[in-house]
């Protein structure tokens, strides 16, 4: 990884502060590194209790129908078969991630809405019974007409998939974010164009498919292990909608293979494992097969972006309006945050004085979509930055001086009132356009070009139920440190990199910190994986627990050895005091503990990011997130126009992640999000036969996920800002780098081939049928 | 997704094995290397009560191959085992290019070669778990009486998906067919029906038990091209052949075989005389590239691309003088 050069507000020099780190900014390995290597890592499919019963669902083979009944007589009577149960036997309560868009019930209730939704589930002694129990169910439908496009889905007329005087024409969400004049804007402007992208949809294909055990005691208490994101809100959500108190739920996350939002939902697996568990009083597993863990769980949304756009003469923005239709599926999900958080990457990286967003969530009867890594920003970004290029080759421009020109600064008067602490956008366009070689290979032609393509992203989301993130750090005369957060790792490493800033900040070294993560009945309250929030909000909280703990140590060594506790500090194991070694931390731990102060040795920490209130989501001007990073990435690429096939020769990603707490994770997360990006671009496609909206591409065979013998030559330049927000200056990285994949992919195939695609995924047939068409313009004129 | 119960016999001799397959006819699949029948069978597909394991007989997994004479390999050898020795490698370059084409390297491992040749035909409709399929009618090949890729149609066109049949086809090889009741040897060309439900012509309770490729195949110059999405993983989605015979500098002969382009390899009848007598030295990009488009030509009539897989026919028919192309160019210029 290469380093570029620090930004940002802080006037200290990132190699001074590095100097005094011991933990921070190394590439410690991974506290789950081993376990996971020598598969002794505990996923929830792993876990086996005594006396469990395996659970299945009955999906739906219609995209739209009423259920008139279901008789589950033949399986309740099948020897094995302990429960049968359908939406008829559960509250008719509502559950969702936005409370004013909850639409989904555990189990369908009269109606289904996407071949796959749920409508019954089996409890049996093994797997193979609860499978053959499901061929036993009898459902009556009554079939109804379906839509499975968004035009389709806003006629007039067309079949109401969520009745209720909420939705009109099928359009679930729907938001206007308005500032500045667009009218004047337009008028003012020197040049204006309109252009229409389309997006598809994406899996998002972690490796681990859903699962959930679910255990029961007479005592009243329910304990859910769940491959879940967020186990505080899956908590809520279990218990709201079972009828309990969620003091007697507790959600325990145990390794999760993936999850890149697919997991952010409760699903029927969770619901229905509680449930059927609570009546039969045995633990009951569910594991999604891999069909259903890609089509019956949460999608990326496809989305038809227009976006007007009126420019200077010198290519500045003035005036941009952006109409954005998501589809939703058959249920809201994230509904309000897809179009939201589209909205606050439509209005970075770049100065928009006059803007006006018009937004849309419509349902359709495919299966639903959510967050998924980027949530909405790649929709936004490849729509507006394709447009970027356009505007340029309007004006004469080169694609990436209109970038500069545009570019937004920390410490900007951002016009819809985002505040960008730090912010290496600029200078993230350089160094990927000096990395790819732009100037030298820019509009060359003859099938090679490179592109552009530039975002930010929010480093975790505020507003969102005042949950901020919790730790408790306590410490043991032995030497250990124990953190106990409410974080959930899922893959990305979260847990090491919390270790790794509490061993810091309490002057210990990272072997002797332990987590303890992702557990509600132990752990305090987190809002969880989503967002990228987890450094920032979570991380900021052992790292304040951390000090927490560390003060009052401190207190107690000053007093024994004599001046001011502020002027002693700990470091590699040691208290120091004025530059000399006083005694190892262990010896402190002692003292603390004889000290005999009546108060457990233990440290708090709490961080919420700073939120405007009430939510008001995009209504309101402000800030979204307490940080921002930005990027930039360079992609080069070759097109073979006999084929049509595109090879991507390079992908340059200079990324301002704040400070790398741990650089080789920081370069994994951002070559993974380019391979998500790239998937996305060229590769992945769910695949709708459009007679019944069913995803065609079911399996890891026929749904085209990149290889790694497809994966291109990637560099990662790191622009290391010093963000005032994040614990030691961090910035999110795990989503920012996938946003802008496609548009540099997509530029660099226009770049290569003179002619423009707006709609993904590019496949070698578009690309085939672009060059014909282009040839065929250019006969007509000749 | 778990296997359907079965009963499980892995025999040692190739006799033993057969009875097995005779007496529990109609119930029964031999099994290999598992890597197609297990997988469809985990989504319900190949139903069978009973799995006879092949992969015990030792005669059926010996590989002989010396230049120069016929190569004989017994049906459950390895792709792997075959197609990384040297001397394929470096004289049957078509087998080998598809060899190293057939998945990925595990599965090169554990799959066989005479389960490349007898696997399964493939079709979005029908590679897809039980209750995917409940969203539809039955097709021919589940048992219904319709094809879901060709409304109208009155067989099935699932894809017949194998990279290493076209090779053999292109150098002439046989297979033997054995059966309890004695065994029978025909060209692995006519192995193959071109119905994507009855794809080839064993007999229940028969076997493809050894592939010989005759010694003739040591004198041609051969190349496989395959269609992907992936550079790995993927089954073709179109796949070219060719394999020409040359005498003192002139083409002799040769054979065009295409795969994945209907639900039998296609051994493209009037290949052999586009070849037979062009100069070696002649072959330029420019002569190729004729060459390749009068091979497409011929080749039309039996290209059957359906909807029934990730690249859309059209493009799949597009792309067969692409491919013939590029394999003439390994023969010819690369090398």
């Amino acid at each position: 990884m290469q380093r570029g050069k620090v930004t940002g507000v802080t006037d200290k020099p990132s190699e001074e502060i590095m100097e005094g780190y011991s933990v921070i900014g190394k590439s410690v390995p991974r506290t789950d590194a081993w376990d996971k290597v020598i598969g002794r890592a505990v996923y929830t499919e792993d876990i086996k209790l005594p006396n469990m019963l395996y659970g299945k669902i009955l999906r739906s083979p219609h995209a739209h129908a009423r259920i008139v009944s279901i008789n589950t007589e033949k399986a309740e009577k099948l020897p094995g078969v302990k429960m049968v149960m359908t939406g008829k036997d559960i509250l008719p309560v509502k559950y969702g991630i936005v409370p004013f868009a909850q639409d989904e019930y555990g189990l369908a209730i009269d109606k289904v809405r996407y071949v796959g939704d749920d409508v019954a589930a089996v409890a049996a002694v093994d797997e193979a019974t609860a499978a053959e129990a499901l061929e036993l169910i009898e459902v009556v439908y009554e079939p109804l007409p379906a839509v499975f496009t968004v035009e389709d889905a806003m006629k007039d007329g067309a079949p109401e998939i969520h009745e209720g005087p909420k939705v009109k024409n099928n359009v679930s969400i729907q938001y206007r974010k308005e500032f500045g004049s667009i009218d004047k804007g337009f008028e003012e402007s020197f040049h204006i164009r309109e252009d229409v992208f389309k997006t598809h949809g994406q899996y998002h294909a972690p490796l681990e498919p859903h699962a959930a055990i679910a255990m029961y005691e007479p005592s009243g208490k329910l304990t859910l292990w769940s491959s879940t994101q967020i186990p505080f809100f899956l908590r809520h959500n279990l218990a709201s909608t079972l009828g309990i108190t969620e003091d007697r739920v507790r959600v325990i996350k145990p390794v999760v293979g993936g999850g890149f939002g697919v997991k952010i939902d409760m699903f029927s697996k969770d619901f229905c494992a509680a449930f059927m568990s609570m009546k039969t009083g045995r633990p009951v597993k569910m594991v999604y097969d891999r069909e259903e863990a890609l089509t019956c769980v949460r999608g990326r949304h496809p989305s038809i972006v227009k976006v007007r756009t009126g420019v200077a003469k010198d290519g500045r923005i003035i005036s941009q309006y952006i109409d954005l239709t998501v589809d939703g599926g058959a249920y809201n999900s994230t509904a309000p945050l897809i179009i939201t958080l589209s909205g606050y990457f439509a209005m970075i990286p770049y100065n928009i004085p006059n803007l006006v967003l018009d937004a849309k969530h419509v349902y359709t009867n495919k299966y639903a979509n959510g967050a998924m890594r980027g949530h909405g920003a790649p929709q936004m970004r490849f729509a507006v930055e394709s447009q970027m290029d356009i505007l340029a080759a309007d004006l004469g421009m080169d694609a990436l001086e209109i970038r500069r020109i545009n570019a937004l600064e920390a410490g900007c008067d951002h016009p819809a009132k985002m505040i960008l602490r730090s912010c290496g956008f600029k200078e993230s366009l350089d160094l990927a356009a000096n990395a790819i070689g732009w100037k030298e290979k820019r509009g060359k032609g003859n099938f090679r070009g490179v592109g552009l393509g530039g975002s930010g992203w929010a480093s975790g989301v505020n507003n969102m139920s005042h949950i901020g993130g919790g730790a408790v750090v306590k410490l043991e005369k032995t030497g250990g440190v124990t953190v106990l957060t409410g974080a959930a790792d899922i893959g990305q490493g979260a847990e090491s990199v919390i270790a790794q800033i509490v061993a810091e900040e309490l002057g210990v070294s990272f072997a002797k910190v332990r987590v303890i993560a992702a557990d509600t009945d132990v752990c305090p309250l987190d809002s969880g994986t989503f967002g990228s929030g987890v450094t920032v909000r979570s991380g900021k909280a052992a790292q304040l627990a951390a000090r927490d703990i560390k003060k009052q140590i401190l207190t107690v060594v000053a007093k024994n050895i004599g001046g001011d506790p502020e002027h002693l500090t700990i470091k590699d194991d040691y208290i120091w005091q004025n530059g000399q070694k006083k005694m190892d931390i262990n010896k402190a731990v002692k003292l603390v503990q004889y000290a005999d102060i009546q108060v457990p040795m233990i440290g708090r920490g709490y961080y919420q990011l700073p939120a405007k209130e009430p939510t008001t989501l995009l209504r309101d001007n402000g800030d979204i997130s307490g940080s921002y990073s930005f990027g930039t990435q360079a992609a080069e690429v070759e097109v073979d126009p006999k084929s049509g096939r595109v090879k991507i020769i390079k992908i340059v990603t200079a990324d301002d992640a704040g400070r790398a707490l741990n650089p080789d994770q920081v370069e994994g997360q951002v070559e993974g999000a380019v391979m998500t990006g790239l998937g996305h671009t060229l590769f992945e496609d769910p695949d709708f036969d459009m007679t019944n909206g069913q995803a065609r591409s079911t399996s890891f065979t026929d749904y085209k996920l990149p290889t790694a013998l497809d994966a291109p030559d990637q560099e990662v330049i790191h622009i290391e800002t010093d963000d005032p927000v994040g614990p030691f200056g961090a910035k999110e990285c795990g989503e920012g780098a996938t946003i802008y994949t496609a548009p540099a992919i997509v530029n660099a195939i226009t770049d290569a081939i003179g002619v423009r695609i707006n709609d993904l995924p590019i496949t070698p047939e578009k690309i085939l049928r672009a060059l014909e068409e282009k040839n065929n313009k250019g006969r007509k004129e000749a | 997704m778990t296997l359907p119960a079965f009963e499980y016999h892995r025999p040692s001799t190739l006799s033993e094995g057969l009875k097995l397959l005779k007496n529990n006819a109609g119930k029964t699949r031999p099994l290999a290397g598992g890597t197609d029948l297990l997988n469809n069978m985990k989504v319900g597909l190949n139903p069978a009560e009973v799995l006879v394991d092949l992969t015990g007989i030792e005669s059926l997994s010996s590989i002989e191959c010396a230049v120069n004479q016929p190569v004989k390999v017994g049906a459950a050898a390895t792709i792997w085992d075959l197609v990384q020795r040297a001397e394929v490698k470096e004289n049957l370059t078509a087998l080998y290019q598809a060899g190293c084409g057939v998945g990925a390297i595990q599965l090169q491992q554990m799959g066989t070669v005479g389960g490349n040749l007898c696997q399964d035909t493939r079709c979005w409709f029908y590679n897809q778990t039980k209750h995917w399929r409940r969203a539809r009618p039955l097709c021919y090949k589940t048992g219904g009486d319709q094809c879901l890729a060709m409304k109208k149609s009155e067989r099935c066109h699932a894809a017949f998906c194998s990279d290493v049949a076209p090779a053999l086809i292109a150098y002439d090889a046989t297979v033997k067919l054995s059966s309890a009741d004695g065994e029978r040897e025909i060209s692995l060309a006519d192995f193959y029906t071109r119905d994507g439900k009855t794809y080839n012509v064993l007999q229940a309770g028969e076997i493809l038990s050894e592939i010989t490729v005759p010694a003739g195949a040591w004198q041609t110059k051969s190349a496989y091209v395959k269609l992907r999405s992936r550079k790995s993983i993927d089954f073709p989605q179109a796949g070219v052949a060719i394999a020409v015979t040359e005498e003192g500098g002139k083409l002799t002969g040769g054979k065009l075989v295409l795969t994945a382009l209907g639900s039998g390899p296609m051994d493209i009848k009037g290949a052999g005389n586009l070849f037979k007598g062009l100069s070696v030295d002649s072959l330029d990009v420019e002569k190729i590239s004729s060459l390749a488009r009068e091979c497409a030509a011929a080749a039309a009539n039996d290209v059957l691309p359906v909807a029934n897989m990730t690249w859309r026919p059209a493009y799949r028919r597009r792309m067969v003088e692409i491919l013939i192309e590029e394999s003439l160019k390994k023969i010819f210029i690369n090398k």
